[in-house]
């Protein structure tokens, strides 16, 4: 039985791979997620008591869990829980797989109607159990649920099976990195090979002595394994940080064969590879993506790929059964809640709909949103939504993990209930028990991410008075200290810690950050130390806004800052450690002294402060630190300090111990068993040695020291030919003085052996050296008359010189007296390479190779040892800088802006200056912070770059290096850039005749000319604060919105979009003033001024209606009539009446009459006071003129009325129109 | 006086008038329900949050539609390259002997990632090529991919090729991968 059970899950896997269409977007393959449904089952059924799964209800969930795939569900199986995100690309944004898992409105979108395009395993006595079910689209949690409530066990476990599935899927880097991957991933080629018919004997291994992870809430597995695998995994598309993840970064590197692999630490499984790192060849520029890599296409190539294999599978299997196990658990709470009993018939009325909805969306055809209805209907699963599933909310009975440890805790830590999955807010809560056993699961307790500030009003319950009267009595539990995971670093760190004290020792305090882009809640975080004696956990509603500090203090005169928190115990000064926990004990984050700190300085008091951008500690240039503020600019020699994470105990002050190893000792030399190919940034500045003190200045110049322990001229390089020619070969001579020496009447000679007569290379009366000197610190480059290299030579060989010899040989530098200056006995010199005298530092001679390759070559102890194979050779001459020197002075003013326009950063910076002052010749390297993974983004010779991005909405970091000719670097500068994914342009249109203002936007677009689905949401506040409760969501993809306004107010104009995962925008801000009024009527009626012009004053038609929309004033109107002009010695009268009965002009009662004499040919009236007209009302202008001269009629006397229709004022504003024979302007002055 | 009062049913006319009555106020009602209906549908449908959703959905489906759609057009395009990893890199190298870079570089695989700005295009190995080219370095690399020696692979569809130094460490390697779409082997990276 067994056999054919898996004979007929191989067929099945032949058929998938011979059928399945290419380059769809998968995770795990079909038959992958069957081995894993059936290993999550047995490890389920083994380790979980109460409800069994049998073999027959097994295929069930194997079959679900096999096809979940149908397309295009799978846009939907992505979630990122560093952004919050489903998928996000050119192939559309999906739902979080975590939402998606219990949105019943989303699954039964006609859009993501199941097929039967893959075949079922199941017999067909078995498939005729769930036929039905098949076909449909509902494959959510609680539909699992209602259906074995319902006693139809198999469409159930065929239903979990789909959820399963989604677990599963979630351990998939590419799945959790939001990498798209249409062509397949390494990973998931992989993993093909794993099936139920194959299995995996490691996997089985692995797994023996696990049981399942247990949480008491669906979105907790979802968080916690895309955690899991987007913390520690990479995909190949989303290698490095450009990618927009920080996480994972390697520990350390080791080589393998071939390849040097990136390694990270796992204290519990033992380090894995995390990547492969490729060096190109010289002549290699086909420089693909692919310099790093997972896999290498060879035998033995997939060595990264087991490792990620070894743990998340695993991670598959232990938070699948774990979610089954939640799975019964809340299916015996469901039973008693009133809204799983069997589907309950709609009323006729919602039956009718429904049938009208089937009728209207057979008719049309298009209006899929109609089939989730008709499925509804039919299945039974329209009533029921995740909205109404009220499932963990009451999990006050669960007795497991409970903490004897009773303190006190706010209620909302034992109220904060986290529903099952759905993330909706359940309108029931129950009171928990008032005793120690009743504490509930501190995992169940919040979600285990911080929930952003603009979530939270959804997910807190709604308070119960019965809690609050038992929360004194309930119980919380404090983490452990010991865990064996790695940080995740969500979204709050540690940013300083002062565990040196301050004025006093015990002036101890911890500073935290949020580094997220929103407000969090953090709620029940707690900050633990080594020995537990430090225990803090933050009070209820303790929120965090985005970019601020929260500091604890070990006594309120720690800092002159008020502290958020007091606590009390101490920070050892060594062997000691801090770690940051979230409300569910999940890591946050981690510093660790081991045995000393990571950097600050008991001597001197500075801080230990936090690099955010790297995560990197170094000590503060502050003594005190900066407490509740932007920490103190890394010093560049500092800035390769291990991480916390990490665990180094690469230094930190000792602690009561000063200058023993000069104060801080937390800069990192490169360690012998780093590649030459990783090239770090600033750790390569030539003199790395940190001054300790409260200095803070970014223009560091490297202490330049002595450079040699002698006081003359020497020979620093030797290179006795090429593999191209013998003959191609230097000398190069170094003067580690700080005088230039005159080399005139100098010689060089050589000698085969020690005892054996000299022979000239360069004869004294060649007289090569006359007339030259060589400068103080600098370099005379001699060489063959067959050598061309690179370099000018300073002198040649004489004519008839000899050559130097392979296998060694002794150079002797003679001066004008004959005086032996200096001389070398070198070995056998490889071609190509050359013999190469070191450095002279700190009183030792130390490679002038790496980071002593500007330190000069003046290590001079007559030995052997003074020298040291190159393998290439580096031949310099007077034209060569001076060695030591300063480096580059460290780019100043670096910016980025966004121009969103173009999707580009554009980067500027302030030229720099090399040793000598000039700023020509440099070279600007620009890097991803992250830059042991990327090449550089620029290098050139620019003060300016762009670059097109294709991501937004992240963190983007960047450091600048300067660079001289020859290669010597400046500290590093950083520079961050959030780019905002709204465009910063508001267009303003002011409708004056309406009162209305009318703000248009453009919505930013992905560099595919895909839309950014986002919400906007406007605010119009009269200050420039916005008040977060008075945005107003204006819709989805909306790009405009009109405010009726009125004179005289003024406005701060707002805009935010929200995308779908509720991340914000920037606010993009904009001032508007009412401008002066200026209200304009005319009159176009051509046709009508003949008989009625000057003539009908009676007729209604004679006046001009006006009913402003808005409060109006006005104390000025200008008239133009027709004919009426400069010198006419007309004479115009204009009216302001309010409208008679029911608005006409019957009655009109007069307000103001203002008379403009016939010299006032601009036709401008002025009232002495305002006249208002109020909004709602209508009134009558009635312009009259008295004398007139023109060619239509005689000069009259007597006022006629000269408007001519009563056209309700539309706000027409074509003033100087010839076709109009009035106008008129109301303004406000 | 006689009483005139009657039983309603005397009032033959008036019953008719009410079943006149009586089928206006049903049909009115009907009318009443069916706009009601109607307004509803087309709330439903066009005005809901619900209905905005499912545009949302149903908008994705369709990018991906698309994005799927504009991948596989390119890949079946993609018909440069060999039946074998070997013919293809042969190919390479004659087409880099007559100094035909427009021709090498279409045995490079497109960019697959859906995130890079090359994506569905070759650019990066095109500008590599043409780098190569203004460095004097086309004959070492005719050189050295003719050296090239077939090293296995690790995953299907995917075969590498490696380039070692005479000391026999590793100089480089190059990448095929098979495009499933044409079986064509493309030149996936060095």
């Amino acid at each position: 039985m067994e056999n054919r059970k898996l004979l007929r899950f191989s067929l099945l896997a032949v058929f998938w791979v011979i059928f399945m269409p290419k380059g769809v977007v998968l995770a795990y393959s079909p038959e992958t997620h069957a081995l894993f449904s059936d290993k999550a089952t047995e490890l389920y059924n083994a380790h979980v008591p109460g409800n069994k799964i049998d073999d027959g209800l097994k295929n069930y969930l194997i079959d679900g869990s096999r096809r979940e795939d149908d397309p295009p569900r799978w846009l939907n199986h992505f979630y990122d829980p560093v952004y919050n995100r489903g998928l996000e690309s050119i192939y559309g944004n999906g739902y979080k797989s975590k939402d998606w898992a219990v949105d019943s409105k989303k699954q039964n979108d006609f859009t993501y109607k199941a097929t039967t395009f893959l075949a079922s395993v199941l017999s067909a006595a078995e498939a005729q159990k769930i036929e039905l079910v098949t076909t449909e689209t509902d494959f959510t949690w609680g539909r699992a649920i209602r259906f074995y409530i319902n006693g139809e066990k198999e469409k159930a476990m065929f239903t979990l099976g789909h959820v399963l599935h989604l677990i599963q899927d979630s351990a998939v880097p590419d799945h959790s990195r939001n990498d798209a991957h249409p062509f397949g991933s390494p990973y998931e080629a992989y993993a093909k090979k794993f099936t139920l018919a194959t299995g995996d004997n490691n996997l089985m291994s692995r797994l023996s002595g696990k049981s399942p992870v247990l949480f008491d809430n669906l979105d907790a597995y979802f968080i916690g394994i895309t955690k899991y695998s987007n913390n520690n995994f990479y995909s190949q598309h989303t290698l490095g940080s450009e990618s927009g993840y920080s996480a994972p970064a390697p520990d350390y590197d080791e080589r393998l064969g071939d390849y040097l692999y990136a390694m990270k630490k796992d204290s519990a499984n033992g380090d894995y590879k995390l990547f492969i790192r490729k060096t190109p060849a010289p002549w290699n520029y086909l420089i693909s993506s692919y310099n790093t890599t997972l896999s290498l296409d060879k035998e033995g190539g997939d060595l990264v790929l087991r490792d990620y294999w070894a743990r998340l599978s695993p991670g598959a299997v232990e938070y699948g059964a774990g979610m089954i196990s939640l799975f019964f658990k809340e299916v015996e709470k469901a039973k008693k809640d009133p809204s799983f009993l069997p589907p309950v018939q709609k009323s006729f009325l919602g039956q009718a709909i429904g049938s009208t909805n089937s009728l209207f969306a057979s008719v049309s055809g298009a209006l899929n949103g109609f089939a989730s209805d008709i499925y509804g209907l039919l299945s039974g699963t329209g009533s029921y939504t995740s909205e109404t599933i009220n499932l963990a909310a009451n999990d006050n009975t669960d007795t497991e993990n409970n903490s004897s440890e009773i303190s006190d805790v706010s209620p909302t830590i034992a109220k904060a209930i986290s529903l099952s999955g759905s993330g909706k807010t359940s309108s029931t809560i129950t009171k928990p028990k008032p005793t120690a056993t009743s504490v509930p699961k501190t995992s169940a307790k919040t979600s285990a991410l911080p929930t952003p500030k603009t979530s939270t009003a959804s997910l807190t319950p709604k308070p119960v008075a019965t809690v609050a009267a038992a929360s004194p009595t309930i119980a919380v539990k404090f983490c452990s200290f010991a865990t064996s995971k790695s940080p995740n670093h969500g979204g709050v760190i540690f940013n300083e810690v002062a565990w040196m004290g301050g004025q006093n020792t015990g002036d101890e305090w911890i500073e935290l950050k949020n580094i997220s882009s929103e407000p969090l809640d953090i709620s029940g975080w707690q900050v633990i130390d080594q020995d537990e004696q430090i225990k803090i956990i933050l009070k209820n509603g303790t929120e965090l806004a985005a970019g601020l500090f929260y500091l604890l203090e070990r006594g309120e005169a720690a800092t002159p800052i008020k502290a958020d928190v007091l606590y009390s115990g101490n920070l050892k000064n060594d062997s000691e450690g801090l770690r940051l926990f979230d409300s569910n004990c999940n890591l946050v984050d981690e510093v660790l002294a081991k045995p000393n700190w990571p950097a600050g300085n008991n001597t001197t008091k500075a801080t230990m402060e936090r690099n955010v951008g790297n995560f990197n500690w170094y000590t503060s240039g502050l003594a005190f630190g900066t407490p509740r503020a932007e920490n103190s600019l890394p010093q560049a020699s500092q800035s390769s300090s291990s991480s916390a994470s990490s665990g180094s105990s690469s230094g930190g002050n000792s602690g009561q111990s000063s200058g023993s190893s000069g104060g801080t000792s937390n800069t990192n030399s490169p360690t012998p068993t780093t590649a030459p190919t990783i090239v770090a940034t600033s750790t390569l500045t030539p003199v790395p040695t940190p001054t300790p003190g409260p200095t803070q200045s970014p223009k560091e110049e490297p202490e330049i020291g002595v450079s040699s322990n002698v006081s003359h001229v020497v020979i620093s390089e030797i290179m006795v030919g090429t593999l191209a020619s013998s003959s191609q070969e230097f000398i190069e001579l170094y003067n580690p003085m700080l005088e230039k020496i005159d080399l005139s009447g100098f010689s060089l000679k050589r000698k085969a052996t020690a005892d054996g007569p000299e022979s000239n290379l360069i004869s004294k009366i060649s007289g090569a050296f006359d007339g030259k000197s060589i400068p103080a610190r600098g370099y005379f480059l001699l060489a063959s008359n067959q050598y061309a290299g690179s370099k000018n030579h300073d002198a040649r060989y004489s004519q008839n010189s000899t050559f130097l010899a392979d296998n060694g040989d002794v150079v002797i530098l003679r001066n004008a007296n004959g005086e032996v200056v200096d001389k070398v006995e070198y070995p056998e010199i490889e071609r190509d390479k050359s013999w190469e005298r070191k450095a002279w530092r700190n009183d030792i001679c130390v490679s002038a190779q790496g980071n002593g390759e500007f330190w000069g070559n003046g290590c001079d102890t007559d030995s052997v040892s003074d020298f040291e194979l190159r393998d290439n050779s580096n031949p310099q001459n007077t034209d060569n800088f001076l060695e030591p020197r300063s480096a580059p002075l460290a780019v100043q003013n670096f910016k980025i802006s966004y121009d969103s326009s173009a999707m580009n950063l554009v980067f500027n910076w302030d030229a720099s200056e090399d040793s000598s002052g000039n700023s020509h010749s440099l070279t600007y390297q620009i890097k991803d912070e992250d830059s042991s993974l990327i090449t550089a983004i620029y290098l050139g010779a620019e003060t300016s770059f762009v670059q097109t991005i294709t991501q937004i909405k992240r963190l983007y970091s960047f450091l600048i290096t300067v660079i001289d000719r020859e290669g010597l670097k400046s500290k590093t500068t950083t520079a961050q850039i959030v780019p905002n994914f709204l465009k910063e342009n508001i267009a303003m249109s002011h409708s004056k005749a309406k009162s209305d203002l009318a703000i248009d936007w453009s919505e930013n677009i992905n560099f595919d000319n895909s839309r950014i689905l986002a919400r906007y949401e406007v605010n119009f506040s009269e200050t420039s604060e916005y008040a977060e409760d008075s945005w107003l969501d204006v819709g989805w993809l909306n790009r405009s919105y009109i405010k009726h306004i009125s004179q005289g107010t003024s406005w701060h104009i707002g805009l935010r979009a929200k995308d779908p995962s509720g991340t914000y925008s920037k606010v993009i801000s904009q001032i508007w003033d009412y401008p002066p009024v200026e209200v304009s009527l005319s009159q176009t009626e051509n046709g009508l001024l003949g008989p009625i012009w000057g003539m009908n004053g009676t007729s209604e038609g004679s006046y001009q209606s006006i009913a402003p929309g808005q409060d109006l004033k006005f104390n000025r109107a200008i008239i133009k009539v027709v004919g009426t002009g400069a010198g006419d010695g007309a004479t115009l009268r204009l009216s302001v009446m309010e409208a008679g009965v029911e608005g006409s002009v019957e009655s009109p009662r007069e307000i103001v009459q203002k008379v403009a004499e016939a010299d006032d040919a601009s036709g401008t009236f002025w009232f002495d006071e305002p006249v208002a007209l109020l909004a709602g009302h209508k009134y009558w202008l009635k312009v009259e003129i008295k004398t007139w001269n023109d060619s239509r009629g005689p000069t009259r006397s007597g006022y006629q009325l000269v408007l001519s229709n009563d056209d309700a004022y539309a706000g027409g504003e074509t003033l100087d129109d010839s076709n109009v024979d009035w106008w008129m302007k109301l303004t406000y002055e | 006086m006689e009483n005139n009062i009657t039983s309603p049913l005397d009032f033959e006319p008036r019953r008719s008038v009410s079943k006149k009555k009586y089928l206006i106020i049903i049909s009115s009602s009907a009318l009443v329900v069916l706009f009601t209906m109607a307004g509803y549908l087309y709330w439903e449908s066009y005005l809901s949050s619900e209905a905005e959703e499912k545009k949302y959905a149903a908008e994705q489906v369709e990018r991906f539609d698309k994005a799927t759609a504009e991948f596989e057009t390119a890949m079946k395009a993609d018909t440069y390259g060999g039946l074998t990893p070997s013919s293809t890199l042969d190919m390479f190298v004659e087409a880099l002997k007559k100094n035909d870079l427009e021709l090498a570089s279409k045995y490079f695989l497109l960019d697959t990632n859906p995130a890079s700005v090359d994506y569905l295009t070759r650019k990066k190995l095109e500008e590599g090529l043409k780098k190569t080219q203004e460095k004097n370095e086309l004959q070492t690399l005719v050189s050295k991919v003719s050296s090239a020696k077939f090293a296995g692979s690790s995953l299907p569809d995917v075969v590498g090729f490696e380039i070692r130094n005479k000391d026999g460490s590793l100089e480089a390697d190059i990448n095929l991968k098979l495009n499933p779409y044409t079986n064509i082997w493309k030149i996936e990276s060095f």
